[in-house]
Formats: structure tokens, C-alpha cells, sequence
């Protein structure tokens, strides 16, 4: 009789002890997705926030240009040398940064940015994840 | 027994509520990055929350619509969506503390008056 009871109670113990190591397993992997969700979403937030610092400077480029459009000879907008600047780069980083650590996360890497085509590709590299942005524009060319 | 397999369902639970007030903040603050209004990052946070119950989620955004800069000209600046869901606790009518999960999202606004 004592027996089985010692029985029962080891069984119990192990079942019990299964289900702790489960519960323990199950929050570890949670942890693990959720910092994986928040790490994404903090890219996302960081590479919009450089797009839409990128897109500020090519609206303030276009703006400057509306001012002298009558100047001779007319001004032509270079977006590969604005996209090139360091003050942009620099805005699109800062924002991107911003962005991050509101997130959470920190962002220490580069904003990447060229003209293909009709479109402005924003870029960055956060904890080991490519994230890009793109901005449509009339042209890629000096015009 | 019992208490190790509700403390199972309880943990996988509180897994899916973290993981989905994540999402749906983000995706609350992204909406208000692109409208500035508040009614449109309340709808989408209830929108997004699934599986979770809305009427269970309370909201904060910082700042809120009324408050500047997002009273006037907010682009370039940060909006933060929180939320809060209290996860219903089996037995939680004996005297049970409910589980809170919060979660956050900022985003810059995009928005132009």
C-alpha cells in the first residue's frame, strides 16, 4: 500500500515537474518572439522616420528651387547629390535614431539612400534586419 | 495538476496578448503617423488587437490630438500609442490578480495640415 502511494506520489512529482519546465519553456520562447516582433517594429519606425526626414529634404530642395526657378540660368535639381549630402544623411539618421530608441531600441548604424528610376530607396541595417523605405519622385535626373 | 495546466493555458495566453498589443500599438501608431487623429489610432488599435477583446484594452496616445505639436503643424515630431489589456484569470471571481500586459509603439508623424 505504501508502495503505490510512493508510486503515485513520484508520478505526480514528475508530471508536475514536466509541466513546470513547459510553463518555464513556453515563457522563454515568448520572450524570445516578442523581442523579435519589437525589434521589428523598431526597425520599421526607424526607417520610416529616415524616409520621412529624406522626404522633408527633398521638399525643401524643391521649395529652394520654386525661389529661383526665373534665375538665369535656371537652378536643376540633383536629388543623387541632396540624397548624397551629409546634412541629409545625417537628418535621416538622427531621425531614424529617434525613432529607435522611442521604440526601445537603439539604432547606431547608416541610412543608406539612392535614386532608381522614379524612386527615392531608403535603407538601413537594424539588428542584423535590412529595412527599406521608398519614396516615389518626378525623376532621378538633374532637371 | 489542475493549477500546472491553467498555469499553461494562463502563460500561453498571456504570450498571445503581449504579442498582439504589440502589433496592434504599432500599427495604431502608424496610422496616427499618417492621419494625426485620434478616432483613426483608436480604430485601428481595436481593429488589430484580435484575438484579444477591444472593450478588454484601455488606450493613452502621447500627446493627443488637443495638445501640441499635433495641434498644429506635428510632422517631424513623435507620437506614442501605450495600451493596456487585463487578462481575464480563471477563478478571478475567488479573489485572483488579474495578469496586465502593456505594450508601446512611436512613430514620427508623417502627417501635414
Amino acid at each position: 500500500m505504501r508502495g503505490e502511494r510512493g508510486q503515485a506520489l513520484l508520478i505526480a512529482a514528475l508530471i508536475i515537474g514536466i509541466g513546470a519546465l513547459a510553463i518555464v519553456g513556453l515563457r522563454l520562447a515568448q520572450d524570445r518572439v516578442l523581442a523579435s516582433a519589437e525589434t521589428q517594429s523598431a526597425g520599421e519606425a526607424a526607417v520610416e522616420a529616415a524616409a520621412a526626414a529624406i522626404a522633408d529634404a527633398y521638399i525643401a530642395e524643391i521649395d529652394s528651387l520654386r525661389v529661383h526657378a526665373f534665375d538665369v540660368p535656371r537652378p536643376t535639381f540633383d536629388v543623387a547629390g541632396m540624397l548624397a549630402h551629409p546634412a541629409t544623411l545625417d537628418a535621416a539618421r538622427a531621425a531614424a535614431s529617434e525613432a529607435a530608441a522611442r521604440n526601445g531600441a537603439v539604432f547606431d548604424g547608416l541610412v543608406k539612400a539612392r535614386c532608381v528610376g522614379a524612386t527615392i530607396e531608403i535603407e538601413i541595417s537594424h539588428a542584423g534586419r535590412q529595412h527599406r523605405a521608398a519614396l516615389p519622385v518626378d525623376s532621378c535626373s538633374r532637371r | 495538476m489542475l493549477v500546472v495546466a491553467i498555469a499553461m493555458v494562463l502563460v500561453a495566453e498571456l504570450g498571445i496578448a503581449r504579442l498582439a498589443l504589440q502589433h496592434a500599438t504599432a500599427e495604431a501608431a502608424r496610422a496616427g503617423a499618417l492621419t494625426n487623429d485620434d478616432e483613426q489610432i483608436r480604430g485601428t488599435l481595436a481593429a488589430t488587437v484580435a484575438p484579444l477583446a477591444p472593450d478588454r484594452v484601455t488606450s493613452a496616445i502621447d500627446p493627443s490630438q488637443a495638445e501640441p505639436p499635433r495641434n498644429g503643424d506635428p510632422r517631424g515630431s513623435l507620437l506614442t500609442v501605450r495600451a493596456t489589456y487585463s487578462l481575464p484569470v480563471p477563478l478571478g471571481f475567488v479573489g485572483l490578480p488579474r495578469f496586465v500586459v502593456t505594450a508601446s509603439a512611436s512613430r514620427r508623424i508623417e502627417w501635414t495640415p
